[in-house]
């Protein structure tokens, strides 16, 4: 079987690379996968350059070469399909399939990748939420006005980004309408402790994978996309605690 | 029992469900929901103890509670695991100071908005024509 030629690897490892960061990877496990691709089809040297919103991928093999540029979408968090991901590599890596049919098969991954349904997802985040509550010491009766909050402001994410509406925006909305639905349940249950539960219900925002990459980033050398997190990571915190302010004047007014 | 024990058991307990709702937003396999649960919980005792028992302060006994998960899921998890390290990440999320973020972002916007004179933000005065 001949080899497959350099820009098929290349858009090969380009797709990956770029899932792969669309589903919360760190950088490093994006060069070890354009690594294992590239030697999979015979490639004696592969460099990936990820940035946030581009991905650069340059192999050679013999006296050929070959430099591809990809863009990355909406960063996200998804273990199923980075965990379906990481599969289709290790069989290039084993020489199990060939490039376009592994091309095929990372194409399919954002549809083929299982999900739970909305509803699920949903009450879960809601749960996690009244989690968070209850280890900030926020009182029972605060715990099932929390977990409407987050899984109503869960639901309202979903709709939203998948109307691909501005994300800090969104952040700034879900946040304000989970703290809003935590914090008018609490005040109507009669609960003490409305800063508490309204701040549990907006923990669903804080982009805790993304605060982990940054520093993975940083520390295995990759300043630009460290930083790059680090600053939407501050915007999505900025956003979340403004809508939180304002559903907090709301619903639970500091005494003056 | 010890006061302290019903405290341990009921942050376990909760970090364990949080860690457990959050692997369900972050779609892990339903198969690892329960290591995902039991990864949260083991995370939130060790910080917990740390920080009860040995006195740690919050960073000392985060980092501690880190390193434990993440050492076990070395120790557990094959290297070539398509997996990866999906367990330790899990387990870490509950332990994510978001409510620290917005309360520190809070206290700025108090600072901003304090009487005027006082913050960032001066009124300027009058303009005479």
């Amino acid at each position: 079987m001949p080899p497959p030629s350099l820009d098929e690897v290349a858009n090969l490892s380009l797709s990956v690379g770029k899932l792969f960061l669309e589903t919360g990877a760190s950088a490093r496990t994006v060069h070890e996968a354009v690594e294992e691709i590239s030697r999979g089809f015979g490639c004696q040297k592969a460099e990936a350059y990820c940035q946030h919103a581009a991905i650069i991928v340059m192999l050679r093999r013999g006296a050929e070469s070959c430099v591809q540029m990809g863009k990355v979408g909406e960063h996200g968090v998804n273990l199923r399909r980075a965990e379906a991901l990481s599969r289709i590599v290790s069989h290039i890596a084993l020489g199990e399939i060939d490039c376009p049919q592994a091309q095929r098969e990372v194409d399919n991954v954002p549809r083929t990748a299982p999900g739970y349904p909305v509803w699920f997802v949903c009450l879960a985040t809601g749960i996690a939420c009244a989690a968070f509550g209850r280890l900030l010491h926020a009182a029972w009766l605060s715990f099932v006005p929390t977990l409407v909050g987050a899984a109503a402001g869960q639901w309202l994410r979903h709709c939203l980004l998948g109307r691909k509406q501005n994300v800090f925006l969104v952040a700034g909305i879900v946040s304000f309408v989970s703290a809003f639905l935590a914090g008018l349940g609490g005040r109507l249950l009669g609960s003490g402790h409305l800063e508490i539960a309204t701040m549990a219900a907006v923990l669903l925002l804080v982009p805790g994978v993304a605060v982990l990459n940054a520093q993975l980033d940083a520390i295995d050398g990759k300043p630009n996309l460290a930083a790059a997190r680090g600053l939407r990571i501050a915007y999505l915190l900025l956003f979340m605690t403004l809508g939180l302010v304002v559903a907090q004047h709301l619903v639970a007014p500091v005494p003056s | 029992m010890s006061p302290f024990a019903p405290h341990l058991l009921h942050q376990a307990f909760f970090g364990g469900v949080a860690a457990a709702g959050f692997a369900v937003l972050f779609n892990c396999p339903p198969r690892l929901l329960w290591i995902a649960f039991g990864a949260g919980a083991l995370a939130l005792a060790v910080r917990t103890g740390g920080q009860e028992i040995g006195g740690l302060s919050l960073p000392a006994a985060s980092f501690i509670a880190a390193f434990v998960l993440a050492l076990l899921n070395r120790i557990l998890e094959p290297p070539d695991s398509p997996r990866g390290s999906v367990l330790a990440v899990v387990g870490c999320i509950p332990m994510i100071p978001g409510s620290l973020a917005a309360k520190g972002l809070m206290n700025l916007f108090e600072l901003l908005k304090a009487s005027p004179g006082e913050g960032f933000w001066r009124p300027q005065p009058p303009s005479r024509i």
